[in-house]
């Protein structure tokens, strides 16, 4: 019998060409019996390690290989045979990407040459340079290129390769090339340059190549292919189409035979020790130096974890994984920049010793295992926060030590999301520009709804329901390639033997072509060296602390039970702290009511969007509150559940919950949590469903209380944290709203410094500061700095925040100023030569308020002057300076206009007269109101949220002089006054009156604007 | 003189497999000698969907003529036939 193995298979990683993912091709290929797949996608080996993966789990053997575009744009399969064949296949496509102009490798016939071994050649599809001259009728030239082949691959390694797609010259070019092989005494091989894995994915197919091509499908008739027959043929039919050539089709079983390599580099992954000495020792020896000084009490226990973590590490000869994180934490302490881990590795031991985290485990009880067991086959992984200024130094430091060709940036796949897949799919099936626009602009994430909407007007239902069922499937596939915001790889081997690499948009900078997941599945180094402005704050404020007050605090032996930290987050004020300072931490702040740092860690892990899925939020609270008790959905969850009142809270418990209810095994659970924070498909994530029931109801447990237990975890899906990650990120907010209660001065300063970050504007964090005591100054041009600083006391502004003072102008005022202060308008003018502009922002602002507090006179001396303006390399905005009287309430609005914000006072002033006149309740007096009370509130818009779980509501955060005031407002609410919602800066807001545990919302009814 | 339907002329034919073996045309019976080419259309699904396999064929009357299977309406037609 003869048998047949699909050798030419692209995927969805072949951009905007092939139109099925590696798991779809593999599903398809075990339906038809194929005991073998290769994939080969355009230039890479993108999908390899998901194809290997899916591979694995269906019992089929993968073959790796790459369809190269070569030189002139003709086409070359390349199969990997051995490991020599694998780094030969990415140091070719490395090559071709990294010479090539970006997003078009180019692969030279001339290097292959000394790089075959191990690489198994067909000629390819009817692009490939033989097919492609026998087409044109050239046997001549055609008998050349092979020859050439030949010549680079000998005759054992270069096949002949025959398609058939019942295209009309199919018969004659198939002879051809049989002939032709014969001539040259080749083999020939069957192939089917599959792009879909079933007919039906041809639409698709049709679609991403006018997405390529950038025209609609009636423009792309030429590119696309005459028929549907690109799928993955059965062996039957592959059979009857190559009758005439039995040898063709053995020829595959051979071929996937002799391709023997798979992207494993568990083992040879880390780079040696510098001094070659045995990782293990070393390790043990840094944590066991460590201890004493960590633990100065509980020792014992200590040392006994150490050396239990100690022997797992050994096991999975993880030491020198350790050490490089080590080292790199230890540069930047070295050099002074902050660094914080955290992710798993905060249940580590070890990595608290090394100082790579800062969270204790013992004293938090996380669970070694989540991040380190004997028989995970995974790596684990640590994520290391830097100071956002200083990271580049980090990155520089790891490509010097480690040496620039085993290093390189992990890459992300941008992926169709609903919004560009209705633009995209609508843009090539030709509907209505304005009608695209519109949809894409309505839709956020719910593909439910669009499934079920009507066709708008215009469009027709059966266009429209090849729309609705394309953008379905588009959705999810890889739309380009780009860089990891932190991720790098670090290798043993040089990178390009054992992934192909490709520019970034860096210069010097290199993107491999895996991502994360795919180099965790690989058995690869990941780390990930993050920016964190949040750290650069926290570095900035410590070093104005140590100034004014000769002190540094040391945040690692902060003891955790700061009263004024705790004051502080049960009243909700939090704003500028890290974390907790959003409208919904907020609100969860005043149920939750910490007391102690183990509160904080589950405030922070609650309020994510994976709790809130879940279900998990509401229950929770009330039973914090003592309105509801606290049961168990089965009395063996208790133990699990028992620190979070019943409710799943930590990755941690989902995992536990896994294994003691469903019976699932520490591996199990593993790849259970690993499809979780993925986004796996709902088909995995329904096979996972099974087996858990499966696995409850054999210990007794009914079906509804299992699929109930299920449904909770699966509300993690992607986003629970893991309690380590929560501590760790609970400790960064505990420290921050440390320096926050006890230096206010020096922590506005250094937050105003290390904009843009967080939940709030500037304008918001001023408000703040100033009602807890901190003085802040404007803008004064004898006096601000580039930056904000304290001053006596004070924050004061930075010339930073005046509307257009970029870098130059700043150090144009600096420089001046050293020669003396400016004794005036005239004279400032003269010694900076800044642009009228300029000036003019920095008089709106108050930089000159000292000369003449009369702004208006200040502007009309300016007409007035004559003098030489030198222009800076910068764009001025583009609204002009209005020019009103100035008394007090004006000039704060014209600070607005200049800074974004006012250091002489709120905007809501100007106006408070107005609102008292009229009943208009403060955010003190809301404090007062009762429940379900009409008032009417109102204040500057400083938050405006939509959030896609919200079905709709719109939830706004109004500021005046004395806090803020939380609005909801109702989708028909909303739709009714759409443009006063969205357009006013300062909203008047009537509604009623709602108070939940403290929180207190005004569900609004109307609105007007303050003009 | 080579008659030719853009969308084909709806003829009654013999088929066996999927192959045609006869058809009728001009009130005659033209048998398929011999199968000269064939290939498979399948496109503008987001517009007017054609998907057919064409048959270039010889007959024992003597014409070379262009049939077609449309595979959606299951229907045989006569295309082209050079005289």
């Amino acid at each position: 019998m003869s048998g047949y193995v699909e050798l030419h298979c692209h995927s969805c990683f072949s951009l905007l060409d092939g139109a099925s993912t590696p798991e779809v091709l593999v599903e398809r290929a075990a339906q038809l019996g194929m005991p073998a797949l290769a994939l080969t996608d355009h230039d890479g080996l993108y999908g390899a390690v998901r194809f290997y993966v899916a591979a694995r789990e269906r019992g089929i053997h993968p073959i790796f290989g790459a369809e190269a575009t070569l030189e002139g744009g003709s086409h070359l399969l390349l199969l990997a045979e051995d490991r020599a064949g694998w780094a030969n296949l990415c140091a070719l496509l490395s090559r071709a990407q990294l010479e090539g102009s970006k997003g078009e490798a180019r692969l030279r016939l001339s290097w292959l040459r000394g790089r075959t071994d191990g690489l198994i050649a067909l000629t390819g599809c009817r692009h490939g340079r033989v097919p492609s001259l026998l087409l044109a009728g050239e046997k001549d030239k055609a008998a050349r290129a092979l020859r050439t082949l030949k010549t680079l691959f000998g005759p054992r390694r270069l096949y002949v390769e025959l398609q058939h797609h019942l295209h009309r010259d199919d018969d004659s070019l198939m002879a051809d090339l049989a002939e032709l092989a014969e001539t040259l005494r080749l083999p020939i091989v069957a192939t089917h340059n599959v792009h879909y894995a079933t007919r039906d994915g041809h639409r698709l197919h049709d679609v991403l190549t006018a997405i390529r091509h950038n025209v609609p499908l009636d423009e792309a008739q030429p590119y696309l292919r005459a028929n549907s027959e690109y799928f993955l043929q059965s062996v039957d039919e592959m059979a009857r189409r190559f009758a005439a050539y039995p040898g063709a089709l053995e020829a595959t079983q051979e071929i996937a035979h002799r391709c023997r390599v798979e992207p494993n580099f568990r083992g040879d992954a880390l780079p040696p020790q510098p001094d070659r000495c045995d990782p293990d020792l070393r390790l043990a020896e840094l944590c066991r130096a460590a201890l004493p000084a960590r633990y100065p009490r509980h020792r014992d226990k200590a040392a006994q974890q150490l050396e239990h973590e100690l022997r797992v590490i050994a096991q999975t000869r993880l030491a020198g994984y350790f050490l490089l994180v080590w080292d790199i934490v230890r540069f930047a302490k070295d050099r002074g920049i902050l660094v914080r881990g955290r992710g798993s590795a905060a249940n580590s031991i070890v990595a608290y010793l090394l100082g790579i985290t800062n969270v204790d485990p013992l004293a938090h009880d996380l669970l070694f295992e989540r991040f380190l067991s004997a028989e995970a086959r995974v790596m684990p992984d640590i994520d290391l926060d830097f100071c956002a200024r200083r990271r580049e130094e980090v990155i520089q430091y790891v490509y010097e030590r480690y040496g620039a060709s085993h290093v390189g940036m992990v890459c992300t796949y941008v992926t169709y999301q609903e919004r560009s897949a209705v633009r995209d799919v609508g843009k090539a099936l030709g509907l209505p520009a304005d009608i695209v626009d519109r949809l894409a602009r309505s839709r956020r994430g719910h593909w439910g709804d669009a499934a079920t909407a009507p066709p708008p007007e215009g469009v027709f239902s059966g266009v429209w329901e090849q729309f609705q069922a394309l953008c379905q499937q588009i959705r999810g596939l890889p739309r380009h390639l780009s860089i990891h915001v932190g991720g790098m790889c670090i290798t043993a081997k040089p990178l390009d033997e054992i992934v192909p690499l490709e520019r970034a948009t860096m210069p010097g900078r290199v993107v491999i072509q895996w991502d994360k997941d795919s180099l965790e599945d690989a058995g690869l180094i990941k780390l990930d060296i993050l920016s964190l402005r949040t750290l650069s704050a926290i570095d900035e404020c410590l070093r104005l602390v140590e100034r004014n007050h000769g002190v540094r605090p040391d945040l690692d032996a902060l003891p955790l039970d700061d009263a004024a930290v705790y004051e502080a987050l049960q009243r909700a004020d939090t704003i500028g702290a890290f974390q907790v300072e959003s409208r919904a931490q907020q609100q969860a702040l005043v149920k939750m009511k910490p007391r102690c740092f183990r509160d904080l860690v589950v405030e922070v892990a609650i309020i994510r969007p994976g709790p809130l899925q879940g279900n998990m939020v509401h229950p929770f609270f009330r039973r914090r509150m003592g309105l509801e008790p606290v049961t168990y959905a089965h009395p063996m969850l208790k133990p699990i559940l028992e620190e979070t009142l019943g409710v799943i809270v930590f990755q941690e418990q989902a995992i536990r919950v896994a294994m003691v209810m469903g019976g699932f095994s520490p591996g199990e659970a593993d790849l259970l949590r690993r499809a979780m924070s993925r986004h796996r498909s709902e088909e995995e994530m329904a096979s996972f469903r099974e087996r858990f029931v499966r696995g409850a109801m054999g210990q007794g447990v009914s079906r509804d209380i299992a699929e109930r237990v299920f449904a909770q975890m699966a509300g993690f899906a992607a986003y629970g944290f893991c309690k380590s990650h929560a501590a760790a990120f609970a400790k960064t907010a505990y420290d921050t709203l440390y320096l926050r209660a006890h230096y206010p001065v020096e922590y506005a300063c250094a937050l105003l410094n290390n904009q843009p970050m967080g939940f709030y504007p500037p304008r918001v964090l001023i408000g703040d500061a100033r009602r807890h005591g901190v003085k802040v100054l404007p803008v004064d041009v004898n006096r601000s700095e580039g930056k904000c600083v304290v001053e006596g006391g004070a924050v004061r502004l930075g010339l930073e925040y005046v509307n257009g003072m970029g870098a130059a102008a700043i150090a144009r005022v600096i420089q001046a100023r050293e020669e003396g202060e400016f004794a005036g308008l005239a004279d400032f003018c003269r010694r900076t030569r800044l642009p009228r502009g300029l000036v003019e922002n920095l008089i709106l602002a108050g930089g000159m308020d000292e000369w003449n507090a009369d702004r208006r006179a200040m502007l009309w001396e300016l007409g007035r002057l004559r003098y030489r303006e030198e222009e800076l390399p910068m764009v001025l905005p583009a609204d002009g300076v209005m020019l009103a009287p100035m008394p007090r309430a004006e000039g704060v609005l014209a600070e607005y206009g200049a800074t974004g914000l006012s250091a002489n006072g709120h905007l809501m002033e100007v106006c408070r007269e107005r609102l008292d006149a009229a009943g208009v309740l403060t955010s003190r007096d809301l404090g007062r109101a009762r429940e379900g009370s009409r008032v009417r509130v109102a204040g500057m818009v400083v938050v405006r949220q939509a959030p896609p779980t919200a079905k709709g509501f719109v939830f706004l955060t109004l500021e005046d002089e004395w806090g803020l005031i939380n609005v909801i407002v109702r989708p028909d609410v909303f739709a009714a006054h759409r443009e006063v919602w969205t357009g006013s800066l300062v909203l008047v807001v009537e509604g009623t009156v709602q108070r939940a545990a403290g929180a207190v919302n005004v569900v609004a009814e109307g609105a007007s604007g303050v003009g | 003189m080579t008659p030719f339907w853009p969308d084909g002329k709806a003829v009654p034919v013999l088929v066996g497999g999927d192959a045609p073996i006869a058809f009728r045309w001009n009130r005659r019976r033209h048998r398929v000698e011999h199968v000269s080419g064939r290939w498979r259309i399948h496109t503008l699904w987001w517009a007017d969907e054609v998907w057919r396999d064409y048959w270039e064929v010889v007959t024992d009357t003597g014409l070379l003529c262009v049939l077609f299977h449309d595979l959606l309406a299951d229907g045989w037609f006569l295309e082209r036939v050079y005289e």
